[in-house]
């Protein structure tokens, strides 16, 4: 199932936080406060001048008119770029789809992190990798197909390539000489039935949470269904090896991305509605694409 | 003679002025407040924990320095901003600051180890919005942050963050409208409070405020 990972991808985007190493770590702390807005002053930083800012012509506090001109077309912007001034998208099984989402919650915290855990802690790197890469490549009839029906030549392209290389120089998909070596289809979006639904001109039709699959939508749900069907995992027999597979490649996945889904709810003052908010704004992207 | 001298130094001061309004690039501003922002995160001196405290003031600097909090907190709350009153718009902006740098922060300690950022490029639009695309590069892949800028009293500071094209401005935005549509702004500040709270005392189990 392409769901899962799809999810894990929303939690992914909870990595907002970035963080580099630094070029120019002779200037660690830069002192002199830059205005710091309204919010509490805090003892300035004893060494002063050690990094001074550009920041000498930054005065006291802004007005509301002030902040308002600054922000402009974007506070325009506020009416048309949404449906609506409230919510993003139409969610009539609000209370179904919050229930589910506590359900996925507690099997997060309760099963799937602690699994994930633990197999990171027992599974080296470099296997973990192997197995994403396996699974990402058994995922192929999906991504390719969805190319085409989107009229996307050259992704379907450097799908096909990239699979027969992997799987071949690969070693059946373990290996990813196409994206390391050779570089193709690295900016490739990870195309699906769902999306292609979109590209085609279906809207989202309305959220809905999934039990353990988790954020989706109707359109998305069909997709969903398609995709299942495109998927190699889905004619494993017997069906509790299929299952367990799915499971697998599952765990190994959240073993990349531990943390992410903590750090969403970190952000969230409604998680739910952070969740929904997410998983919409990053379709439509995708579909856009 | 005099009249050079001032004509000259008048165009000495306007070519000053002109270039410090925008002798740097928004990239540069950026990758500078990142940079000392991870710098106060390493530098050894802050390793006695009786500096803790120091040390977490000196990046709340840097945050805020970076970050344009009233712009950010009046785009969330988009057309409810009307709904709050003088005092209250205040108190929202402060906290949501609080709950905004907090977790940027813990976001920013949990990760700066074992990721690093590659700044790919810029878009400037007359002179005051720009947007500075970056790429966080880590073990599971790499996740595309945008980050939009304008000038703010000739600085450049971060209004908006899109991780893989998903605005953060935009998912407060839904958030909030969600609860002030039974709410009143006042149980709006109290719920941003109440989990700025639980950051601060580090108590947020994982259950919570589902």
């Amino acid at each position: 199932m392409r769901s899962l990972p799809v999810i894990l991808a929303i939690l992914a985007l909870l990595a907002v936080g970035c963080a580099h190493q630094p070029v120019q770590s002779d200037q660690p702390v830069a002192a002199a406060p830059a205005a710091p807005p309204q919010a509490e002053k805090k003892a300035p930083a004893k060494e002063s001048g050690a990094g001074e800012k550009k920041t000498a012509e930054t005065g006291g506090e802004l007005s509301d008119e002030e902040v308002e001109t600054l922000l402009g077309d974007e506070l325009e912007f506020l009416g048309d770029e949404d449906l609506g001034p409230d919510l993003e998208v139409a969610d009539p099984l609000y209370h179904w789809n919050r229930a589910w989402f506590y359900f996925n919650d507690g099997l997060y915290y309760h099963v799937l992190e602690p699994a994930a855990r633990g197999y990171k802690v027992a599974v080296p790197y470099d296997f973990r990798l192997a197995f994403r890469n396996f699974f990402h490549n058994l995922g192929f009839p999906v991504r390719f197909v969805s190319s085409l029906l989107q009229g996307k030549g050259g992704e379907a392209g450097a799908e096909l390539g990239s699979f027969l290389i992997n799987s071949t120089l690969g070693v059946l998909g373990f290996g990813s000489p196409a994206q390391d070596v050779w570089h193709i289809g690295e900016d490739n979006d990870d195309e699906d039935l769902g999306q292609t639904l979109g590209v085609w001109g279906f809207g989202e039709g309305f959220y809905l949470v999934w039990p353990v699959l988790g954020p989706s939508s109707l359109r998305d749900s069909v997709g969903l269904a398609g995709d299942y069907f495109l998927d190699p995992l889905t004619y494993v027999e017997p069906t509790e090896l299929s299952m367990g597979l799915r499971a697998f490649d599952v765990i190994n996945s959240t073993s990349f991305r531990l943390g992410d889904y903590e750090s969403m709810k970190d952000f969230a003052l409604d998680p739910y509605v952070s969740m929904r908010n997410f998983y919409i704004q990053m379709r439509r992207k995708r579909v856009d694409r | 003679m005099m009249i050079k001298k001032v004509v000259f130094v008048s165009i000495v001061i306007l070519l000053g002025l002109a270039t410090a309004a925008l002798a740097e690039e928004p990239t540069d501003t950026l990758k500078k407040n990142i940079d000392d922002f991870i710098g106060v995160l390493k530098d050894p001196l802050y390793k006695d924990s009786a500096k803790e405290k120091e040390q977490t003031d000196n990046i709340w600097d840097i945050i805020e320095r970076l970050f344009f909090f009233e712009g950010v907190a009046r785009l969330a709350l988009g057309k409810d901003w009307d709904k709050f009153s003088e005092p209250e718009k205040k108190e929202f902006t402060d906290s949501f600051t609080r709950l905004l740098g907090n977790s940027y922060l813990k976001k920013i300690r949990e990760g700066y180890t074992n990721e690093t950022v590659q700044f790919l490029d810029q878009e400037v639009r007359d002179d005051k919005k720009g947007v500075v695309r970056t790429k966080i590069v880590r073990q599971s892949g790499d996740i595309p942050v945008d980050y939009s800028l304008l000038v703010v009293q000739g600085v450049w500071r971060v209004y908006d963050v899109k991780i893989e094209g998903a605005s953060l401005v935009k998912n407060y935005r839904a958030q909030f409208n969600q609860i002030l549509m039974n709410n009143t702004p006042a149980q709006l500040i109290e719920r941003v409070k109440k989990k700025v709270e639980e950051q601060e005392k580090g108590t947020e189990g994982k259950d919570d405020n589902v």
